[in-house]
């Protein structure tokens, strides 16, 4: 990969990683921490990683162990962190198409929902549903057998139907 | 036979697995038929297109900031800098220009040979003259034996002797 193709990596897949390390994570700090580790790690391993695919992937990868190390640590220090309530507010606070979508009940239920999973089904649902990735890939990187997986996936999207059920909102 | 609620579960979720695939016959007929299932489908497609729609958290403009920073941005302020950006053009049009005046102003004589040119040239020289000297040796032994042969009698080059017609008197 280039030093332009990093650059276009990076505005490409920031707010991606970002995204997800706050979903895993549910702290904005930690979640910044993670996502500009993860992009300086991308320029340090540049000379083999393919731009395009396997450049989101191994970001994900890369963003997904490093919230797990932060989690253990986490829970070695017994540390309890509130949950991230404001992870869909815009920085500037405009109140555009998006910001209104986002604040529909709808969707303020299911980022609620999302946050009462457990980090592996929220990382299955967000890595497969959410980002897309190969369900080969979900697998080598949770360490789970493909029928596991797909079982795990099943049954997290049935917990959180019933969780925008409980919730009073339709899907 | 009519398909059970608990495959047509399975299948729902299979069709979600494989967003190309389309719904069999006999899983239509069962949504068709069955409210439940029905709704279990409708719930998760919209659950899913929810999902794939899921706004992203944008990263803070200095969280980036110091990305560059840590990355391709250690290099970037010198050159980044308007000024010395133009300087550096400016610099390489002048070299460009004054390399293609100096290569078609500058006189070129005559190519000098090399010693190994030389040496070559030299070697050949020897050899010709050789040739032609083995040549002229093999041209002045040939004259001198036809000039030899001449003035030897017959009887030494082993030839009859031929007698002189008697005179009639």
């Amino acid at each position: 990969m280039t030093t332009v193709e990093f650059q276009g990596a990076v505005l490409e897949h920031k707010d991606r990683v970002h995204s997800y390390a706050r979903h895993i994570l549910r702290d904005a700090e930690d979640a910044k921490d993670v996502a500009q580790e993860c992009l300086v790690r991308l320029w340090r391993h540049r000379d083999r990683i393919e731009p395009g695919h396997a450049c989101r992937n191994w970001l994900l990868r890369t963003a997904h162990n490093l919230c797990i190390d932060r989690l253990r640590r986490r829970q070695a220090h017994h540390e309890v962190r509130a949950d991230d309530e404001t992870t869909f507010d815009p920085p500037d606070g405009r109140p555009g198409p998006e910001r209104l979508a986002q604040s529909s009940l709808f969707m303020r239920a299911l980022e609620r929902a999302l946050m009462e999973l457990s980090e592996r089904d929220r990382a299955i649902v967000l890595l497969r549903e959410v980002e897309g990735l190969p369900y080969e890939e979900i697998a080598a990187m949770l360490s789970l057998n493909m029928g596991t997986l797909k079982a795990t996936l099943h049954r997290t999207r049935e917990k959180l139907r019933d969780a925008l059920a409980r919730a009073e909102v339709a899907p | 036979m009519t398909m059970s609620c608990a495959t047509a579960r399975e299948r729902i979720h299979a069709a979600l697995d494989d967003p190309e695939a389309v719904l069999t016959e006999d899983l239509q007929a069962h949504l068709d038929s069955c409210a439940a299932c029905r709704r279990l489908h409708d719930d998760l497609d919209t659950l899913f297109d929810a999902l794939r729609g899921l706004p992203r958290m944008p990263l803070p403009p200095a969280t980036l900031d110091a990305v560059w920073r840590e990355t391709v941005g250690r290099r970037e302020p010198r050159w980044a800098a308007p000024g010395l950006a133009r300087a550096a053009a400016a610099a390489v049009v002048v070299t460009a220009v004054c390399a293609t005046t100096l290569y078609f102003v500058t006189p070129r004589g005559p190519k000098k040979p090399t010693a190994a040119e030389i040496a070559r040239a030299s070697a050949e020289a020897e050899m010709v003259l050789g040739y032609t000297a083995r040549a002229l040796a093999a041209a002045r032994a040939a004259a001198a034996d036809k000039v030899l042969a001449s003035k030897v009698s017959p009887a030494v080059r082993g030839e009859p002797a031929v007698r002189p017609a008697r005179r009639s008197r």
